[in-house]
């Protein structure tokens, strides 16, 4: 009889600790107060697409790359150089504010090259263009520079480049995503590449299964 | 004597848990009247929330903060397209933006996705991420709103996202599985400029569609007319288990007729359905997830089955052996009574129910014309058959884009209530919940307010 009931007993138990808990520990279960974040390296949220460490990378990379180009940094007159989002297309699968790429690098250039490369703020120019107007109508003075000619800066070359992606997923609930971010400039005399850089990456996930 | 008092004590225990209401936690719930408390704080919080939100949005408002992180992307995702409705784009820009941050996080090692998972916790228990076509209608609004604001790159990138959503596929080279989304990348590539991919998308959307009609090259006006109600989701087979999706019913309407209204002349425009919703959701393939909560039904018929065979055996048992005098029989089968009721108890206490949330303020299906800007002033009037219901739209976008958009709907994106449907957990179980994510939840809520 005591054997049957250990029996009886050993059983009910095991099958007890196999029974999933239902009142699991959850992380995060008091959440987390905002902190700073090292923008150099993934953060705690994450998908498959273009990050911050990626656009700090990128950005540097394409940099370094640049003013290594004689015809960008190594001449004695300064080129005049746009870097902005108007001419860099996103054919991507993902949303993405473009600006947040060339700003970083237009900035990033315009502290590296010490003036070696002369930058042309086109995306001002409706700003310098009604400056011009109030000093040449007599509404401001000329400022300690001058009312100038008229004419704001020419480019002598001009960023370009595209973003785009490849995706693919199989029946496990694993996708992944190739992207590929080209930069060009662009000679604007004669529509010649004087340079090219490319920064690419790959990134695979999936979700919970309950998600797929 | 002794000896029966023991055998009685543990006989009524036996009765006691065989007499429990089915779905009994196998563990203990206290009430909390400071818990109580401040849910009670949170709903008067959800009305101040809401108080300086659109009128017609405040239902939704609340429903989005009562709900927590649980609902928070079908909340948004139901916000998102009431504020188009009432013309309000940058709330539903903010809404679909969120919504889709929550869509595009890889949720692996989730703890509430665990739990979900379990044996013990109902699928509905996880935050809400949407069923590929409710994802992929998330990504088609914003693509909307991005082609209303002249943003035709991240207009495409919207909607080949939102395509993706819906690709069950295993090869390289894939049909497009919902070519309405393909067909709108094309039209925000013509919008951009960039012919040649556009030509590329409608060929890859009217290869699984032929009846899309590619717009002609000139045209840059695109007309969207959404008809009929969300498809409406319900859970089959014994234990809840089976995920079923049907078209909603008692829609009327049947088609819509297109008119060009302008200082020059009226003109009939031509309309084709370029995507049916319901068909994406009723033809999802299966869940992943399918497996599990099969495996939870299993479970929980095979435990009470057991359960109720030990509970018989053992209660006969121990009968006899109460009759026979004979403790020995009498002790073992109220051990494996009691065995039988913990089966029982396990049993009750599984919860195997599919996750039945719908988004219920998409249409049935979108229909589309394309036609050239005229001059001067101009609208396009719709007439819904079936339905006797005429209505009248301007562009969304008042500045002379590139490209324009109209967007209209048979049904009111408002007429829906506060709360989504398809919440199948009881008061009890959204309480438990809401106390083991008390934190977490009163974090949402703080970046809510932020938000808005």
């Amino acid at each position: 009889m005591n054997r049957t009931l250990s029996i009886v007993a050993a059983s009910t138990l095991a099958l007890l600790a196999a029974a999933d808990a239902s009142a699991t520990r959850a992380k995060n279960l008091t959440g987390r107060p905002a902190v700073n974040i090292d923008i150099g390296r993934g953060g705690p949220v994450s998908g498959l697409g273009i990050e911050g460490q990626d656009i700090l990378a990128m950005t540097d990379q394409m940099m370094r790359d640049m003013l290594s180009v004689p015809e960008l940094a190594g001449r004695d007159t300064p080129p005049q150089v746009i870097i902005d989002g108007e001419n860099f297309a996103n054919d991507s699968v993902q949303r993405i504010n473009k600006n947040v790429i060339t700003n970083r690098l237009r900035v990033a250039l315009n502290r590296a090259a010490a003036g070696r490369i002369t930058f042309v703020g086109r995306h001002f120019s409706k700003m310098v263009a009604e400056e011009q107007e109030l000093k040449a109508n007599g509404v401001v003075d000329v400022g300690t520079l001058g009312a100038g000619n008229g004419a704001q800066a020419g480019a002598d070359y001009r960023l370009g480049g595209e973003i785009t992606t490849q995706e693919s997923r199989d029946s496990s609930g694993m996708t992944q995503r190739y992207t590929q971010i080209t930069f060009e400039m662009v000679d604007m005399r004669r529509g010649t590449i004087v340079w090219s850089g490319v920064y690419e990456f790959g990134r695979a996930g999936a979700d919970d299964v309950i998600y797929r | 004597m002794f000896k029966k008092i023991a055998l009685s004590t543990v006989a009524a225990t036996v009765t006691a848990i065989l007499a429990a209401p089915a779905g009994a936690n196998i563990g203990t719930s206290r009430s909390d009247s400071a818990q109580a408390a401040a849910l009670l704080t949170a709903a008067d919080s959800a009305d101040a929330f809401a108080s300086d939100k659109p009128e017609a949005l405040r239902p939704l408002y609340r429903s989005l903060f009562n709900d927590g992180t649980r609902n928070a992307t079908l909340n948004d995702m139901r916000l998102g397209v009431a504020a188009m409705e009432i013309g309000d784009y940058a709330r539903a820009e903010q809404s679909f933006d969120a919504a889709l941050e929550q869509i595009e996080t890889i949720y692996a090692n989730n703890e509430r996705a665990k739990q979900a998972r379990s044996k013990f916790s109902k699928e509905a228990v996880k935050d809400f991420k949407g069923e590929p076509y409710e994802r992929a209608m998330a990504y088609y609004y914003r693509g909307l709103l991005f082609l209303r604001a002249g943003d035709y790159e991240n207009a495409r990138a919207s909607f080949l996202q939102g395509e993706y959503q819906t690709t069950v596929g295993e090869k390289e080279e894939y049909a497009s599985s919902f070519p309405m989304l393909d067909y709108l990348a094309g039209w925000s590539s013509q919008c951009a400029g960039d012919t040649s991919r556009a030509q590329e998308l409608y060929a890859v959307a009217q290869k699984s569609m032929p009846s899309l009609r590619a717009p002609s090259a000139g045209d840059n006006v695109l007309v969207v007319g959404e008809l009929g109600s969300a498809p409406i989701k319900s859970a089959a087979g014994k234990h809840h288990e089976l995920l079923q999706f049907e078209k909603a019913n008692g829609d009327s309407e049947t088609g819509v007729q297109f008119q060009l209204v302008a200082d020059a002349a009226n003109t009939a425009l031509a309309a084709f359905e370029a995507g049916s919703v319901s068909y994406e959701a009723t033809n999802r393939g299966g869940r992943a997830i399918q497996s599990i909560l099969d495996g939870k039904a299993q479970f929980k018929s095979v435990t009470g089955a057991i359960g109720d065979a030990g509970a018989v055996i053992g209660t006969g048992v121990a009968e006899v052996g109460l009759l026979q005098n004979d403790s020995d029989m009498a002790t073992v089968g109220l051990a494996v009574g009691l065995a039988g009721a913990l089966f029982r108890a396990m049993a009750d206490a599984a919860k195997p129910d599919a996750d039945t949330r719908a988004w219920d303020n998409l249409p049935d299906s979108v229909h589309f014309s394309t036609v050239q800007r005229p001059a001067g002033a101009w609208q396009v009037s719709a007439t819904y058959t079936g339905i006797e219901k005429h209505a009248t739209a301007s562009a969304l976008d008042a500045a002379s884009g590139k490209c324009s958009l109209v967007w209209m709907r048979s049904k009111s994106a408002l007429a829906v209530g506060e709360a989504a449907p398809g919440t199948q957990l009881s008061a009890k179980e959204v309480k438990k919940l809401q106390k083991k994510y008390a934190d977490t939840d009163k974090a949402f809520r703080t970046a809510l307010v932020t938000r808005n």
